[in-house]
């Protein structure tokens, strides 16, 4: 027993690392544990956080999905297009339905593609992903569209919580926040406490089994795909609320970001593995880093570079992990546990 | 249909309808079968299936009774998977018709059979691994009731009161992926009983345990058995069906060649009906190995931290020394630690005399070891590769050309040689390794370490999940190799197989050889007494 009992979860791990770099950088500037600078990371983190929590359902069936800024993109071009069209007027929570429906249509176009066809997902979703994009580009438009309509730029006014700070400014907590945060809550308490959730862990697990237990496989499958779409579509919505821009060209070059936050938080390539809260924590720790190092002066470049760092080090912490696993039920005298089902 | 309807089908149908309905509702009529005792709990009449023109089950009937342990055994491709997939409900019979508790339930859906409490524990035993122990258990039950919400309390009730049932305990928070094979058999047990189970159909239970874990696993059944459940267990074991089964039901070739209580029996019928021939075993008659010229391979020191502790032994060329102990007896690791997975600490070792040293894989495979392991599946085989390509990726430097490319046609003809000289059943050496049957599967590992022309071959556990019929087979390979003055280490549970086979035994406990016996002085009862003496 030279291991403790529980051996600490990976979202603990990241946890630690997310407070040590917060020590880090408060330490050398003051500025960082300001309400200012926490509202502004936060605000910060929802479209990366909605990407990654989309992309993040979709690895616990045990697919990928590529193509959330594509989705993303479109959502938002082509909720702005069809209200300037049809209701210039309409109310926010009009235009955000909208913008969710056409991510679950996306999304399911993705789910039904992977289910049907039997392909791998990252190549289908690669396909849409260029697909989405060239379509939007082509069919519906390449302009920037200034005029967005003025529900968004009311809603983007909208703070939740007003706090003065230090120097006696007043700063809001962007109510992009708390949806997304609430989008968080809600897949966690979905994917923790109802069977539907449990069945996504049980597809990503074992889908042979899942079947011979009686879950429908491809409509599990789908509806990830259909709730990720959804979660990128909204996420490319609120960018175009936040900067009171549509642009078709945006949310690019976002992917290493998203992929890398999923992974960081626990979420396993190879499916059925992670939690919502380790994929929150790690969006947290890629905008902090992303952040963090131009506030010290860091170059850009090396943003790239430590990203790459945090990514190795994540998918490197469940091997060495399993090592000491092994290596402790081996010091025990258990020796089960061997690959390969050791006998003696 | 054709003939024994029950006498009252009307009636039967009745209760077959009733007893959906009432393991919906949850409630345990039928369960502990009291009324309906006069109707065996399974009974199949005449199952026949084709496939293409192939028979595969051809006139088999059979019944099982409440809390009875049924055997079922035959060699690979006797019919019993078919006969498996046809009460599960996975496959339809040709002909022939199946009943449970008197009433016709041939026309009825796996789900329905399930819910009828007909279960069958699939050889991967069908779990999540990324799950916990515990929500395997009870997802399933949680989400056939149809709930919405994951009851988790109500969830390890309902798993602790089955593994009460069951007898043992398990960390039920641990995810499956980390549990021992025993463990996740028993875990996939309980998840049947949660869905009251009441014939659980094990499909070769004990081919990824150990003694003394199967003898875990029979506890088990026993209790379960006393508690009304009945078993239908598919093996080829002899051992372990005369020493769990009530009754044994034999296939061969698709037909029934023998249905009698197992009492009235004896291994060698058994083993007669499922092979067709008599299988006399007796020692392999060969010159004893000149014991007086330089050892082929000498071990001396030999520890590694934890797992076994100054081990010396030495083998002659042309000797087959058996390794033989308990559990966590440390033979296994042994001998991995002699191929590098992973080395020893310390000690030395010595081949013709010569020293080496052995840090991993290549380095023992340069020296001319060759390691066989047990789990010929995830650790010998590239299962989607070709059997030719699998038999000579060990024996490439001779298949090269003078250029330097791999000789298509001298690949064709190594692979040939050997499945011939093997005799592995394949129409093709191009078909994938996965295509074969265990037992042959097992041949092409053996060929591929063969086609290596290895010093010293060391085999763990060479016919575990191999036939009856087949194992005469993989010992006359052996035999083979060591009057070609091969060294063979031959790791196994099995002390008959050993006095077989062996011309000398080494006995390990905790880490530690304890006794080395040469088979000519010794006897088989006193082998299993030293391997079981002092049994923690």
């Amino acid at each position: 027993m030279s291991l403790p009992r529980n051996f600490p979860r990976h979202e603990g791990i990241v946890l630690v690392t997310l407070t040590l770099l917060a020590i880090a950088v408060g330490t050398i500037n003051r500025e960082f544990f300001s309400f200012f600078n926490i509202f502004s990371l936060l605000k910060n983190s929802t479209i990366i956080g909605l990407f990654a929590v989309g992309f993040f359902l979709v690895l616990v069936v045990g697919g990928l999905d590529v193509s959330f800024t594509s989705i993303g993109v479109v959502g938002m071009y082509g909720t702005v297009k069809l209200a300037l069209a049809f209701y210039p007027g309409a109310p926010f929570v009009i235009l955000f339905v909208v913008a969710a429906l056409i991510g679950a249509a996306l999304g399911l176009i993705n789910g039904l593609l992977v289910t049907r066809l039997q392909a791998p997902s990252l190549i289908v979703t690669l396909g849409t992903l260029s697909l989405y994009r060239g379509f939007l580009l082509y069919f519906i438009g390449t302009k920037w569209i200034r005029e967005v309509p003025t529900a968004m730029v009311e809603f983007n006014r909208t703070n939740v919580l007003v706090m003065t700070a230090a120097n006696g400014a007043q700063v809001g907590l962007h109510i992009s926040v708390a949806i997304f945060l609430a989008i968080v809550a809600i897949v966690f308490l979905v994917l923790r406490y109802t069977t539907l959730g449990r069945s996504l862990y049980a597809v990503g697990g074992n889908p042979v089994a899942a079947r011979r237990m009686g879950i429908n496989v491809e409509a599990v499958q789908t509806l990830a795909y259909c709730m990720a779409g959804t979660l990128a579509s909204i996420a490319g919505f609120l960018s175009a609320v936040r900067l009171r821009l549509a642009d078709p060209q945006s949310l690019t070059g976002s992917e290493l970001d998203v992929i890398a936050a999923a992974v960081i938080g626990g979420a396993a390539i190879t499916g059925g593995k992670g939690s919502v809260i380790g994929v929150f924590l790690g969006v947290l720790l890629i905008v902090i880093t992303n952040d963090s190092l131009i506030v010290l002066g860091i170059p850009a470049a090396w943003q790239k570079v430590a990203i790459g760092v945090l990514l190795l080090v994540a998918i490197g912490m469940p091997l060495l992990a399993r090592g000491r696993f092994t290596a402790s039920q081996l010091r025990t005298g258990g020796g089960l546990v061997r690959v390969g089902g050791g006998s003696a | 249909m054709k003939k024994e309807n029950p006498a009252s089908p009307t009636v039967s149908q009745d209760r077959g309808m009733r007893q959906v309905s009432s393991t919906t509702s949850s409630t345990r009529l039928f369960v502990e079968g009291t009324p309906a005792s006069d109707h065996p709990l399974l009974r199949a009449v005449n199952l026949s299936k084709h496939y293409d023109g192939v028979t595969a089950l051809a006139g088999v009937s059979f019944e099982v009774g409440t809390a009875e342990i049924l055997a079922l055994a035959g060699e690979n491709g006797s019919g019993k998977s078919t006969l498996i997939r046809i009460i599960a409900g996975v496959e339809r019979a040709n002909e022939g018709t199946l009943f449970i508790d008197g009433a016709d339930w041939t026309g009825r859906s796996p789900i329905e059979r399930i819910e009828a409490g007909i279960q069958v524990i699939y050889q991967d035993f069908a779990l999540f691994p990324n799950l916990s122990a515990g929500e395997n258990i009870w997802l399933p039950q949680q989400l056939h009731q149809g709930r919405r919400l994951a009851a988790r309390s109500a969830g390890v009730a309902m798993a602790q009161r089955v593994l009460s049932e069951v007898g043992v305990m398990i960390e039920l928070d641990r995810p499956v992926a980390e549990l021992p094979v025993w463990q996740k058999q028993l875990v996939a047990i309980a998840r049947a009983l949660v869905h009251d189970a009441r014939l659980l159909i094990m499909d070769e239970p004990t081919t990824a345990l150990t003694h003394r874990e199967v003898q875990h696993l029979f506890a088990v059944i026993r209790r379960l058995a006393g508690r009304g459940k009945s078993f239908i267990f598919v093996s080829h074991q002899l051992q372990e069906i005369a020493q769990i089964c009530d009754r044994v039901v034999v296939l061969r070739n698709g037909s029934k060649t023998l249905d009698a209580p197992m009492k009235d029996l004896t291994k060698v019928q058994i083993a007669h009906a499922m092979t067709g021939r008599e299988i006399a075993p007796g020692h392999y008659r060969r010159t004893p190995p000149n014991s007086s010229s330089v050892s082929l391979l000498a071990v001396r020191g030999f520890s590694r931290y934890g797992e076994y502790h100054d081990v010396n032994f030495t083998l002659a060329a042309g000797e087959v020394l058996g390794f033989v102990g308990l559990m966590g007896a440390g033979r296994t690791a042994v001998v991995k630690g002699l191929f590098g997975l992973p080395p020893a600490d310390l000690g030395t070792i010595e081949i013709d005399g010569r020293p080496i040293v052995i840090r991993n894989v290549s380095d023992a495979v340069r020296a001319g070891l060759a390691y066989v392991p047990e789990d010929r599946l995830s650790e010998g085989l590239f299962l989607n590769f070709s059997i030719g390509d699998n038999i000579v990726v060990r024996a490439m430097e001779r298949l090269v050309t003078k250029t330097g490319w791999i000789s298509g046609p001298r690949k064709v003809k190594e692979a040939a040689c050997w499945i011939d000289r093997l005799s592995i059943k394949t129409p093709s050496s191009r078909l994938p390794v996965s295509s074969l049957s265990g037992g042959n599967q097992q041949r092409v590992v053996l060929a591929k370490w063969m086609a290596a022309n290895p010093r010293v071959l060391i085999l763990n556990r060479p016919t575990v999940g191999i036939d009856v019929g087949s194992k005469p087979g993989i010992h006359q390979i052996i035999m083979e190799l060591a009057a070609k003055k091969v060294g063979v280490i031959v790791v196994s549970d099995d002390v008959p197989e050993l006095m077989l086979i062996c011309d000398r035994v080494i006995v390990m406990r905790a880490g530690a050889i304890v006794a080395e016996r040469n088979l000519s002085e010794s006897s088989e009862k006193e082998i299993t007494q030293v391997v079981t003496e002092s049994d923690p």
